[in-house]
C-alpha cells in the first residue's frame, strides 16, 4: 500500500505521507489528536476521495473498518448486527468469535444497553466476522478506561496474532502502538508529514521492555 | 378506569345538556342510540361506514406512498430539493377546500377526484415529514455499510429503514387523523354515500340524531384504529430505544 498527499475541501489535512505496509503486518500510525490520522484511515478505506495521491492495494481486498465509534445498528441485538455483514456462517464460528471476545453473554443485547467499550469489542467481532484482509481500527483504545483498554489490547494482540492478517491501526497512544505493531508510522501536528518509520524487529508479545523504551524514545526523537 | 369514569362523566353532561338545549339541537343519548341501532339494522349505517371507511384507506395509502418517496428524494437530493420547495409550499398552503372544489372541477364529481384530493391534502404533510426523517439519516451508518459491502436489499431493509420508521409513523399518525376528517368533507360536497353525505342530509334536515348516529360509530373506528394499530406499531418500531426517564 503507497499513498502520498491529500488535500481536503477546506484544509489540507495531509502532506508528504508515503508508506507501503507489508502483507501480514501490522502497521500503527501515531501522531497527536486532529493531525488527520483519521482520515488518512478513510483515504485506504475507500470513504474519502477527495484527494490528491493514490492507495495501492492488493485487488480485490476485503477490508473491514472498526470506527471510532461503534457504528452499531441501535435497532439489532448484538448478535444481529454482526450477522448483518455475514448472514450465512456457522453457528461454531460465531460462538468461537464471540467467545474470544468476551462477549458471548452479551450476545442477545441491544447496542444501547453496552458500555463503550463492549460496543467497540462487538464492532471489532463484526470487522472479524467478515474475515477481512485488511482490517482497519480508528483510536480502538480511546475513552476507554485503563482496564478495559489492556483488556481489548490482549484481544487484539491474540486475534493479530492467530489470524497474521494486515492491519492498520490510528492512534494517539504511542504505548499501544508499540505494543502491538509491527511498524510505527509517526505523523507530524497537521497537517501532517510523515516524520519516521520505525520497525519494530521483535514486535508484540516478544517485545522486552527496554526495545520498548528505545523504540518510544525514538518516535519521541522524531517528532 | 379514571378513563371510563372520565366518559361517563361526559355522557352525563351530555344527558343535562340535552335536558336543558331541548331534543332537537341536543338529542338524549339514548335517542341517538335507538337511531344508530335502527341505522344499523337497516344496514345504512354499515354501508355508509364501509364506503367511508374505503375511501380514507385508498387516500391515506396513495398519499403515504407518494408523500414518503417524494419526501426522501427530498431529502436525499439538494437538487430535488430546491426544485420541489416552492411546489411543496404552495402545496401546505392551499387550503383544503380548494383542493377539493377544483378537484371537482375539473375531474369531475367522481371517485377519482374525490380520493385524489384527499390524498392532495395529505402528500405534503407527508413529505416534510419523511423530508426530516431522510435528512436525519446516519451518515456514520451508511459509511458502515459500504465498507461491508452490504447489499443495497439489505441496506434499505436493515440500514435505512429502521431509521425512517418513526418519521413514517408520524406521518401515518398525522395522516390518518387528517385523512378522515378530510373525506367527511368532500362527501359532503360531491359523494352521493359515505358518513359525510349521511351528515350532509342531517344538516339539510336539521336532523341532530341522524347526525350524532353517524358521526359517534365513525369517530369510534377511528379511535380504535389509532389506539389498537397506529401506536401499538409506533411503539413495535421504537421498542429499541432506551425509555425516556
Amino acid at each position: 500500500m503507497a499513498y502520498s498527499s491529500a488535500s481536503g475541501r477546506t484544509r489540507e489535512a495531509l502532506t508528504e505521507v508515503a508508506f507501503a505496509l507489508d502483507k501480514g503486518k501490522v502497521g500503527a500510525i501515531v501522531g497527536p489528536s486532529g493531525c488527520g490520522k483519521t482520515t488518512l484511515l478513510r483515504i485506504v478505506a475507500g470513504l474519502d476521495s477527495r484527494f490528491v495521491g493514490f492507495v495501492a492495494r492488493p485487488e480485490p481486498v476485503h477490508l473491514a473498518v472498526v470506527f471510532q465509534e461503534p457504528r452499531l445498528l441501535p435497532w439489532r441485538s448484538v448478535e444481529d448486527n454482526v450477522r448483518l455483514v455475514v448472514p450465512d456462517v456457522a453457528e461454531g464460528e460465531f460462538a468461537a468469535l464471540f467467545a474470544a471476545l468476551g462477549l458471548t453473554e452479551h450476545r442477545r443485547h441491544f447496542p444501547n444497553e453496552l458500555s463503550l467499550g463492549l460496543a467497540r469489542r462487538v464492532a471489532l467481532a463484526r470487522a472479524l466476522a467478515v474475515h477481512p484482509d485488511l482490517l482497519l481500527l480508528d483510536e480502538p483504545f480511546a475513552s476507554l478506561d485503563a482496564a478495559t483498554a489492556a483488556a481489548l489490547m490482549e484481544q487484539i494482540t491474540d486475534i493479530v496474532e492467530a489470524r497474521g492478517m494486515t492491519t492498520l491501526l490510528a492512534t494517539h497512544d504511542i504505548d499501544a502502538a508499540i505494543r502491538l505493531a509491527d511498524v510505527v508510522y509517526v505523523l507530524s501536528d497537521g497537517p501532517a508529514r510523515l516524520l519516521a518509520e520505525i520497525e519494530i524487529a521483535d514486535p508484540r508479545r516478544r517485545l522486552t521492555r527496554d526495545a520498548a523504551a528505545g523504540i518510544a524514545a525514538r518516535i519521541a526523537a522524531a517528532r | 378506569m379514571l378513563r371510563l369514569l372520565s366518559l361517563a362523566a361526559l355522557a352525563a353532561c351530555w344527558e343535562i345538556g340535552s335536558l336543558f338545549a331541548g331534543p332537537r339541537n341536543l338529542p338524549a343519548p339514548i335517542d341517538v342510540l335507538r337511531r344508530l341501532v335502527a341505522e344499523a339494522l337497516s344496514g345504512a349505517l354499515f354501508f355508509n361506514l364501509g364506503v367511508t371507511m374505503l375511501r380514507v384507506a385508498a387516500a391515506f395509502t396513495i398519499a403515504m406512498a407518494i408523500g414518503a418517496a417524494i419526501g426522501f428524494a427530498m431529502g436525499r437530493n439538494r437538487v430535488v430539493d430546491r426544485l420541489g420547495d416552492p411546489w411543496l409550499l404552495l402545496l401546505l398552503n392551499l387550503p383544503a377546500l380548494v383542493i377539493i372544489v377544483l378537484a371537482y372541477i375539473w375531474i369531475g364529481l367522481n371517485e377519482v377526484a374525490a380520493i385524489g384530493a384527499v390524498a392532495l391534502n395529505k402528500i405534503p404533510n407527508a413529505i416534510v415529514t419523511l423530508r426530516e426523517g431522510a435528512r436525519a439519516l446516519d451518515p456514520q451508518l451508511d459509511e458502515m455499510a459500504a465498507v461491508f459491502r452490504l447489499p443495497y436489499a439489505t441496506r434499505l431493509r436493515h440500514v435505512l429503514t429502521p431509521q425512517l420508521a418513526p418519521y413514517f409513523a408520524a406521518a401515518a399518525r398525522s395522516g390518518l387523523s387528517l385523512v378522515w376528517k378530510i373525506v367527511l368533507i368532500v362527501e359532503l360536497l360531491g359523494r352521493s354515500n359515505g358518513i359525510g353525505f349521511e351528515i350532509n342530509i342531517a344538516f339539510q334536515l336539521f336532523d341532530m340524531t341522524l347526525l350524532f348516529a353517524y358521526a359517534l360509530p365513525f369517530v369510534a373506528i377511528m379511535l380504535a384504529i389509532e389506539t389498537f394499530v397506529v401506536q401499538p406499531f409506533e411503539r413495535h418500531i421504537s421498542r429499541w430505544r432506551p425509555r425516556a426517564a
